[in-house]
């Protein structure tokens, strides 16, 4: 019982929203993607800045388009609990936060299993790219906090790209960026019949999709890749999809995530050169 | 909605047993890997799976005893146990009742001074729940606690009693235990005849008590035959490897 | 259980994998040897126990309920369909570092990756129907339902809805794992799968009053229930370790200790794929990636097949039992 918030009733059905007759939602069958501007193997144009909160040791935000995330990074500083025994690496604790407004449906204020899980998975992606073993006895936090979520998958790829530039910001150590990326594979054009026994249309893979998209999707894919090492630290599919499709869709998303690498680099150019400007 | 007849004219419950007749027991040992004794029981339907860690280093240094070991009970139902899938939480106030109910009739039971500054874990797991889940758990928790290998001075042998209908009967099953009998659950040490927790809280007459534990305590006898002869066949069983 | 390791036992596994020459005397791509049993929990609608060798137990039950339909808000989706929910517990007497609340992350994180390879539906329907029947013949827009209306787990949800729109059929999995010997999910998932088949639903009979008002009826009758439509597709998974530049199988709690980063791929019997997920802090190269899921995927689907040849030998036997008269005991806890 949260007594600080005055709830609402305890009921409550999000409003219908009427639609004008001449409103057509986006379907996969139409030749081009939702925003009308990209193919299907293009990404959303990303926005990447840092030094966005004062108090953290590092911070960045990022956005894609309508996906809108912050990021703060804390840190190494000493364990505090008592009970933990000493540890020769530096331990990386990741929490991800969706605010109650990012989503259609309202979310909830407490975490809920889904954000603790992406907290853990987070953490996994991140943790093989930084130089854990030259901090013993500290701890590195990482705080991310969804503004806006347009696609569940971009927002979580967004996460892991914000999060790296954060760590690069606060000055730890690191063996390399961690770059993200997202792909769905949606069914555009009608599937034939089976029972003709004609092979029916694979699914096409379609690069960083947003939320209308995503409600199209068979499958989803979220890698984590490290480009000069050429190592992926995560990857996570979800949904039904042939093993040809899911090697072709990891090589795209290698592609892109080496895009991306290049924009991070950029960004963390910029701050570097504010901050010579400054002293 | 007709009443449910808990006891037929010719005195047969509704399992067809006789008023002071047990349900089948059958329990086995060492059924975990990684649980320094373990032990499985089936009260009839009712399913528990007891196991022991210990002694082994206390997890919480404040509660540490310079002379003896500290006992920990958790209970946990599996969600699919009852007729009704219910997830229950850890910290449901019947379970935390319960355990602490079984750490009691323990305490007296296992020689902690021989364990000093240690803690012995106990984990009670029901599967299937059909009634005299209680006194199901002690008996398994006896069980896995012999098989750690953990000093006891006897056998702690646990028996629900009550009055149904018009006759004192043992061991109530969850269609008895649920519809407005009393019930009593005792743990009994069998060699030395001496009682380590008696539960009960329904309401029962005074003139009826005796009957209803004197009963009680003769199924607890019954179980320690069962419970013993299992627990010297496994013992035979592992000194003829052995060899 | 060890929840440390020594830097020599770290070395001797390492070594010893890459000369595909596991602590256990396996080799890497090899199994321990599991047992399986279904029917062992009598209140339930199925179950499955499985266990391997080495210790490694889940118990996994299927209980069918009915419950009101669970409708997206925005694109009317889910009002004919039934649902899943699942969930993992692990039981604190599984491991020393389960008491309390040490559990809860592993817990957390086995129900999600279940969840999602189990429930994660495909495009929403109702509006795809709205779009391809004006161009397409009848049944095209009949074979896109049939392929949309079934999640990832292949199971026909469609088939559990009793009441478009008000009941219908939800299927709570709940697996509880009881002793911990390395491998989880591969056991879970095998045991999903052992306990849907095992499942049965009740029939229901809908009469409609008219006006939209529908009312239904659970058939009682023990004998006539139906199976769980689209089982066979139901995925299994199968769990790879990197541990130095190789990787195994079925690790055990050791080497799950060594281990640099962990893949876990889920595929059904048609050979798609149906999940992936890494874990573990280490990073894995693109091409070892793609090898490592080559190599799942065919493990996976010889598992299936031997997994459900195991499964239709104990249903025959136990027919064949109750034909006879015989009473079917079922081992339980009891074997050994």
């Amino acid at each position: 019982m949260d007594r600080k918030r005055v709830a609402g009733p305890e009921l409550s059905v999000a409003p219908l929203i009427e639609y004008p007759v001449d409103h057509k939602r986006w379907t996969p069958q139409q030749e081009k993607r939702h925003d009308s501007k990209r193919q299907p193997e293009d990404m959303r144009p990303i926005y990447l800045k840092t030094g966005l909160i004062g108090q953290a040791s590092g911070s960045a935000y990022i956005e894609l388009e309508k996906t809108k995330l912050a990021c703060g990074v804390y840190g190494p500083k000493p364990v505090k609990r008592i009970g933990q025994t000493f540890s020769g690496r530096g331990l990386l604790t990741c929490e991800i936060k969706f605010a109650t407004f990012s989503c259609a449906k309202r979310r909830n204020q407490m975490r809920d299993p889904q954000e603790k899980e992406l907290s853990q998975i987070l953490t996994q992606a991140l943790s093989p790219a930084i130089r854990l073993d030259l901090l013993p006895k500290s701890a590195i936090e990482v705080y991310i906090t969804v503004l806006e979520s347009d696609g569940l998958g971009s927002c979580f790829s967004a996460a892991i790209t914000a999060a790296s530039v954060a760590l690069a910001h606060a000055g730890i150590e690191m063996l390399d960026l961690v770059a993200g990326c997202s792909a769905s594979y949606i069914q555009t054009g009608p599937a034939r019949s089976i029972s003709s026994g004609a092979e029916s249309i694979p699914p096409q893979i379609f690069m960083d999709a947003d939320l209308e998209e995503e409600k199209y999707e068979q499958g989803s894919i979220v890698l984590a890749y490290m480009p000069s090492l050429n190592e992926v630290t995560h990857v996570l599919q979800s949904g039904k999809a042939e093993g040809s499709i899911i090697s072709q869709s990891v090589e795209h998303c290698v592609e892109a995530c080496n895009k991306i690498y290049a924009v991070m680099h950029h960004a963390l150019l910029e701050s570097v050169k504010e901050n010579q400007t400054q002293l | 909605m007709s009443r449910v007849e808990l006891l037929t004219p010719e005195g047969l419950r509704i399992d067809g047993r006789r008023p002071a007749e047990l349900r089948k027991i059958t329990s086995t040992t060492s059924v975990l890997s990684q649980a320094d004794g373990s032990a499985y029981l089936e009260h009839g339907n009712t399913k528990v799976l007891a196991a022991v860690y210990g002694p082994r280093e206390a997890r919480r240094r404040a509660q540490v005893l310079h002379d003896r070991a500290i006992l920990n009970v958790e209970f946990n139902v599996a969600p699919f146990s009852t007729g009704e899938r219910r997830r229950r939480t850890k910290n449901d106030k019947r379970l935390l009742e319960m355990a602490s109910f079984v750490k009691q009739t323990f305490e007296p039971v296992v020689i902690t001074s021989l364990y000093a500054r240690s803690q012995i874990d106990i984990y009670l797991q029901i599967i299937q729940h059909d009634g005299g889940t209680l006194q199901a758990c002690i008996n398994a928790a006896t069980m896995a606690l012999i098989d750690a290998g953990i000093a006891m001075t006897e056998y702690v042998c646990a028996c629900t009693a009550g009055w149904v209908e018009s006759e004192a009967a043992i061991d109530l099953n969850h269609i008895e235990e649920s519809s407005d009998t009393s019930e009593v659950t005792i743990a009994m040490l069998p060699k030395s005849g001496k009682i380590t927790l008696m539960q009960m809280e329904s309401r029962l007459h005074v003139d009826k008590l005796e009957e209803v534990f004197t009963l009680a305590g003769e199924g607890c006898k019954q179980i320690h035959e069962v419970i013993d002869k299992t627990i010297r066949e496994r013992a035979e069983d592992l000194a003829k490897k052995m060899q | 259980m060890p929840s440390l390791i020594s830097p020599a036992e770290r070395d001797y596994i390492l070594k010893g994998i890459e000369c595909n020459i596991r602590a256990d005397g396996r080799q890497r791509p090899d199994y321990r040897e599991v047992t399986l049993e279904t029917g062992v929990v009598s209140q339930t609608s199925g179950s499955a126990r499985v266990r391997i060798a080495g210790g490694t137990d889940v118990l996994v039950s299927v209980k069918a309920e009915i419950g009101p339909v669970l409708v997206d808000p925005e694109t009317g989706d889910g009002a004919d369909k039934g649902q899943i929910i699942c969930s993992v517990e692990c039981a604190p007497s599984a491991s020393q570092q389960f008491e309390g609340r040490g559990a809860d992350e592993l817990n957390n994180e086995l129900t999600q990756m279940m969840s999602r390879f189990l429930s994660h539906s495909g495009p929403a329907a109702s509006s795809f129907l709205s779009t391809t029947s004006s161009s397409s013949s009848s049944s095209t827009a009949a074979s896109t339902t049939a392929k949309t209306t079934s999640g990832a787990g292949g199971i026909n949800l469609s088939k559990l809805c009793i009441i478009p729109g008000q009941q219908c059929w939800i299927l709570y999995v709940d697996a509880l794992v009881l002793d911990y010997g390395g491998n989880l999910m591969d056991a879970i998932f095998m045991g999903t799968r052992a306990a849907i088949y095992d499942t049965r639903i009740p029939k229901t009979e809908v009469q409609d009053l008219g006006d939209g008002q529908f009312e239904f009826e659970v058939l009682d009758d023990a004998e006539d229930t139906e199976e769980v439509a689209g089982r066979e597709d139901m995925p299994l998974c199968v769990t790879l370790n990197k541990i130095g530049a190789r990787h195994i199988v079925d690790a055990s709690p050791l080497e799950e200790l060594c281990t640099e980063a962990k893949l876990v791929v889920a595929v059904n019997r048609s050979g798609e794929l149906c999940g992936l997920q890494k874990g573990h802090e280490g990073g894995i190269e693109p091409s070892l990636l793609l090898e490592m899921i080559q190599s799942g995927k065919t493990m996976g689907q010889s598992l299936i097949k031997q997994l459900d040849a195991s499964i239709k030998k104990e249903a025959e036997s136990d027919l064949a039992k109750r034909q006879r008269g015989e009473p079917v005991h079922k081992l339980g806890f009891f074997a050994q």
